[in-house]
C-alpha cells in the first residue's frame, strides 16, 4: 500500500499531484471555517448548536422582552410612608406632588405606551415578513439556479444537436450495421460452441476407438513416383480440370482471399485470378508447388494442417477442397475439416469434391491412383460438414460419363398399337437403372457455408 | 452427458445467482443438457421481472444423478450449505467455484445465524479439496484455494459471468429522473447493506462532501437491507448527522431502477472491507462511472489497473478527492477511460474461452 490516502495505478493521473490539492483544499477551509466538524460530535448524543442558530435565539428572546414590556405605564406605585408620626403628612404630600406630575405626564407616558405598542406590533410584524420573505429569496435563489443550469443543460443540447444533426443519419445507419453485425456474431458464436463441443466429444470417442494405434498424420502423396506425371497421366489436362473446375466459380464470388487445399497444378487458383478473386494454394508436393509459383501463382508447400494453424481465425472467406480428401485417414479430415471452420468467416462457402463411390465406373477407377486411401461416401462426407459446424451442407454430382461409354437404349420405337412395346419400354428402363449404377456421375461436391 | 450446477441458494440480484443462470445458458447453446439445483430458491424473481430458467430444481432432487459418472457438477460456494455432503458424495466430474465467504466477526452482534453459517463455511473449505478442478472466481479467491489445501496445479480463475444485455433490454424508471435529475451530485453504492461494506464509513465521507463542499449533492445506497440492527445504526447516524434527505437507502432495486440509479450517479464509492469479486464495479464500468473503492480483499484485483484505490480511511480527504474527481473531467475521463479498458477483461467470450479450457480438462 501506498503512505497516500489514494493509489491509482495509472502513469497518465500523478497522484502526488492530486494529495497536494486536496491537503491544500482542506487547509483552505479549515481557514475559512467551512470545514464540518468532525462527524463524531455529532454522533453523541449532546450534539451543539452552530453558531447562526444562536443569533437566531437571541433575536427570539429580544422580541419576547420587547412584548412582555412595552407598557411603560406604572399601574402598581403606591404612595405610602412608613414614619410613623410624620407619616400621615408626607403621604399627603407624596399624593398632592404625584397627582400634580401625573397632571402634566399621564398624557406623555400613554402616548409612548401607544408608540411602544405599534412599534413592536409592526417589529413582530416586520420580522415575520422578514422571516418569509427570506425563505422566499432563498426558494427564489435556488430555483434561479436551476433555471440558469437548465438554461445552460439546454444551450449545450441545443450546440450539441445543431453539431449533431447532419450526422444523425450515418451514426444511425452505422447503429444498424452494428446491431446486425453484432447478431451476425452471436450466430457464429452459437455455432462455434456448438461445433466445440461436437469435437471435443469426436476427438474423445477417436482417442479412445485408436489408443493402440499410431497418431495422425498428413498423408503421404509421393514416395519415389513423381505424383506431378501421375496427374499429368491419369487426371486430365489442366485445361479439362478447369473447365470441370469452372462449375465452383459462382461459389467464391466477390471472395478476397480463397484458399485451395492441394491445389495440385492450380487449376482453380488460375480460375480465381482470372476472375479477379484473391486466391491461395497450399500443397505437400514440391512439384506442384514449384509449378505453381511458376505460373505467378501464392501456393505454400506445407501439409494442409500445418498451414491451418498458422493463419489466424476467421481470416479466410472461402475454402476448395477438390480430389484431397479420398488420400486422408479419417482422423485427420476430421481435424481438417474442424481447422477450416475456425479460420473461415462468417456466412462464407466451403467446397470439398471426390470420386463418387456411388458410380460403378468410378469406384474402379478410384484404384488407378495409389495414393488414395478410401472413397468417402456422399453422406458421410456431407454429415461430416455439418458435425463441423457447417450449414446448409448439399450435395452435388459431376462429370457424368459421356453417352458412348454408357449402355445403349432401343431408340427405334414402335407404334402404339405394335405388341413388342411394352417389351421394349421395359428394357430402356433397367438400361437407365443399370446406367446410374455402372455410369452414374464420376465426382460429387458437397457445398456449406459457416 | 448432463452438466449440473449445485448451489446453496438463488436469489435476485445475487452475483452467484445471476453468474448460474449466464453460465446455464451458454452450456445450452454448446449443446449440453443442463440441471441447476439449489437448497432455496427465491421466489420474489418475478416481482423483479426476471424469469428464471426452467430447469431449476430443488437440490434434493440431484441425489438422481449424484451416481452418473459421465455428468458435471460445478459446485458454487460462498457460504456454509448442507448440499455440501452431496457435492463431497457424487461421482459426477467436479468443479469446485469458490466466490469467498464474509468473515463471521462482521456478523456478529446482528444475526447469529448468519454468524454460524459464515464460520462454519470457512472451516469447511479444507475439507472440500476433493475435486478434478477448482476456480476461484478472482485471484484473490484463488490464492485462499490454495492455502486450504487446494491443488494448485488444478486451480484457475474463472470470472464471474456478467451479461450486460439485461441493461441495454431494461427501461429507465422515468420518476426517479425527475426526481433525481436536478444537477445535483450523486454519489452511489450498490451491494447488500451489510457490516463488512462498511456503509457506515461512506456515510461520514459523504457527511464531508455534502457539508463541507457542496450542499447540492446526495448519497443512493442501493441494496438489500437484511439486518434489521445495522440498519436502524444506520438510520441513526444519518439522523444525528442531518443527512436523512440527502441519504437513499433503497432497498433491493429492480432491473429498470438499478439502470437509472446508475445512470443517475457521478461517482460510485465503496468503503467494503471483505468482496470476493464485487460485481457492482464492473457495473460502474459499464456505466462509465468513476470508482474509488477501499483496497481490500478481491478489490484491487478486480480493479487491477483502474479506478481510484482508497488506502486509508481518512474521511475528509476522500471527501475533498469525490470533489476532484466530480469537477475536474480531465482526471474523471481519464480513470474511466481505464475503468472502460479494464472491462474488456471481463469479457464474456474470454470467460467462454477459460469455461471451455476447464471442462475440456475435466471431460
Amino acid at each position: 500500500m501506498d503512505d497516500n490516502t489514494i493509489e491509482i495505478r495509472d502513469n497518465d493521473i500523478n497522484v502526488e499531484e492530486i494529495m497536494t490539492k486536496i491537503r491544500e483544499n482542506i487547509r483552505r477551509r479549515q481557514a475559512a471555517g467551512e470545514l464540518p466538524p468532525n462527524p463524531d460530535s455529532f454522533i453523541e448524543p449532546t450534539s451543539k448548536k452552530c453558531s447562526g442558530e444562536e443569533s437566531n435565539n437571541s433575536i427570539k428572546r429580544d422580541l419576547t422582552y420587547i412584548n412582555a414590556y412595552w407598557d411603560v405605564q406604572n399601574y402598581d406605585y403606591l404612595i405610602s410612608s412608613h414614619q410613623p408620626l410624620i407619616g400621615k403628612f408626607l403621604v399627603k404630600g407624596r399624593q398632592i406632588i404625584n397627582g400634580e406630575v401625573h397632571r402634566y405626564i399621564d398624557f406623555t407616558i400613554s402616548r409612548q405606551t401607544e408608540f411602544n405598542a405599534c412599534l413592536v406590533r409592526i417589529i413582530t410584524h416586520a420580522l415575520q415578513r422578514y422571516t418569509e420573505l427570506n425563505e422566499r429569496q432563498q426558494e427564489l435563489n435556488e430555483r434561479q439556479q436551476e433555471l440558469n443550469e437548465r438554461q445552460q443543460e439546454l444551450n449545450k443540447r441545443q450546440q450539441a444537436l445543431e453539431t449533431e444533426f447532419p450526422s444523425f443519419k450515418s451514426e444511425v445507419k452505422e447503429n444498424i450495421d452494428h446491431r446486425v453485425n453484432e447478431l451476425f456474431n452471436q450466430v457464429e458464436l452459437d455455432i462455434c460452441g456448438r461445433a466445440w463441443l461436437a469435437h471435443v466429444l469426436e476427438d474423445r470417442i477417436q482417442t479412445k476407438l485408436t489408443e493402440k494405434t499410431t497418431p495422425p498424420s498428413a498423408p503421404v502423396l509421393k514416395e519415389n513416383a513423381n505424383y506431378f506425371l501421375f496427374e499429368e497421366r491419369f487426371r486430365g489436362s489442366r485445361e479439362e480440370i478447369r473447365q470441370r473446375q469452372l462449375a465452383f466459380l459462382p461459389c467464391f464470388e466477390k471472395c478476397s482471399r480463397v484458399l485451395d487445399i492441394g491445389c495440385g497444378r492450380g487449376e482453380f487458383l488460375e480460375i480465381l485470378r482470372d476472375h479477379n478473386i484473391g486466391g491461395i494454394g497450399v500443397d505437400s508436393d514440391p512439384d506442384m508447388v514449384a509449378f505453381c509459383r511458376s505460373r505467378q501463382l501464392e501456393v505454400e508447400n506445407s501439409d494442409a494442417i500445418s498451414y491451418l494453424e498458422t493463419l489466424e481465425d476467421k481470416s479466410l472467406d472461402g475454402i476448395f477442397i477438390d480430389q484431397v480428401v479420398e488420400h486422408l485417414e479419417p482422423r485427420y479430415l476430421i481435424r481438417l475439416l474442424a481447422l477450416c471452420h475456425q479460420k473461415m468467416k462468417f456466412g462464407y462457402t466451403i467446397v470439398v469434391e471426390t470420386v463418387n463411390p456411388l458410380s460403378f465406373v468410378s469406384f474402379v477407377n478410384f484404384y488407378v491412383d495409389m495414393t488414395h486411401k478410401r472413397p468417402v461416401h456422399p453422406e458421410t462426407l456431407q454429415y461430416l460438414l455439418s458435425a463441423t459446424g457447417f450449414r446448409e451442407c448439399e450435395k452435388k454430382f459431376f462429370s457424368p460419363v459421356s453417352e458412348e461409354s454408357r449402355l445403349n437404349k432401343i431408340t427405334d420405337i414402335p407404334n402404339a398399337d405394335d405388341p413388342s412395346l411394352k417389351n421394349i419400354e421395359s428394357y430402356n428402363h433397367n438400361i437407365d437403372l443399370l446406367n446410374f449404377v455402372l455410369f452414374g456421375a464420376q465426382d460429387y461436391a458437397v457445398i456449406g457455408k459457416k | 452427458m448432463r452438466f449440473n450446477q449445485l448451489n446453496s441458494c438463488l436469489s435476485f440480484g445475487d452475483a452467484i445467482t445471476h453468474h448460474t443462470f449466464e453460465i446455464d445458458k451458454i452450456l445450452r447453446t454448446w449443446g449440453f443438457e443442463t440441471k441447476i439445483f439449489a437448497g432455496s430458491i427465491d421466489k420474489n424473481f418475478a416481482s423483479y421481472q426476471c424469469k428464471l430458467p426452467g430447469n431449476i430444481e430443488n437440490d434434493s432432487r440431484y441425489k438422481k444423478y449424484i451416481n452418473n459418472t459421465e455428468d458435471i457438477l460445478l459446485f458454487h460456494y460462498s457460504v456454509h450449505c448442507d448440499n455440501i455432503s452431496f457435492y463431497k458424495g457424487t461421482k459426477n466430474k467436479k468443479i469446485f467455484e469458490y466466490h469467498n465467504i464474509t468473515p463471521h466477526e462482521y456478523f456478529r452482534g446482528y444475526e447469529n445465524f448468519t454468524e454460524l453459517l459464515c464460520l462454519n463455511g470457512r472451516k469447511e473449505l479444507s475439507n472440500l479439496s476433493d475435486c478434478d478442478w477448482a476456480v476461484g472466481d478472482s485471484e484473490y479467491n484463488r490464492r485462499e484455494l490454495i492455502e486450504h489445501n487446494f491443488d494448485e496445479s488444478k486451480t484457475d480463475v474463472l470470472p464471474i459471468f456478467i451479461s450486460f444485455e439485461k441493461f441495454d433490454e431494461a427501461g429507465i424508471n422515468e420518476n426517479l429522473v425527475k426526481q433525481y435529475h436536478d444537477g445535483w451530485v450523486n454519489l452511489i453504492f450498490v451491494g447488500r447493506i451489510a457490516p463488512n461494506k462498511k456503509i457506515e464509513d461512506i456515510i461520514k465521507c459523504f457527511y464531508y462532501y455534502h457539508n463541507g463542499i457542496n450542499k447540492r449533492s446526495r448519497l443512493f445506497l442501493i441494496g438489500s437491507l437484511f439486518l434489521d440492527k445495522y440498519n436502524k445504526e444506520l438510520n441513526d447516524l444519518t439522523n444525528q448527522l442531518n443527512l436523512e434527505r440527502n441519504v437513499i437507502f433503497t432497498d433491493k432495486v429492480c432491473l429498470s431502477d438499478l439502470k437509472t440509479y446508475y445512470s443517475l450517479s457521478d461517482v460510485f464509492i465503496c468503503m467494503s472491507e471483505h468482496e470476493g469479486f464485487c460485481v457492482p464495479l464492473l457495473e460502474c464500468m459499464y456505466f462509465k462511472i468513476p470508482i474509488l473503492a477501499y483496497n481490500s480483499t478481491a478489490i484491487p484485483f478486480t480493479l487491477d489497473k483502474s479506478g481510484v484505490l482508497i488506502n486509508t480511511k481518512n474521511y475528509n480527504e476522500i471527501a475533498e478527492l469525490i470533489h476532484i474527481v466530480v469537477s475536474d473531467s480531465k482526471i474523471r475521463d481519464q480513470i474511466i477511460k481505464k475503468e472502460t479498458e479494464r472491462l474488456k477483461d471481463f469479457d464474456i467470450d474470454k470467460s467462454k474461452i477459460k469455461l471451455k479450457q476447464i471442462i475440456e480438462r475435466v471431460i
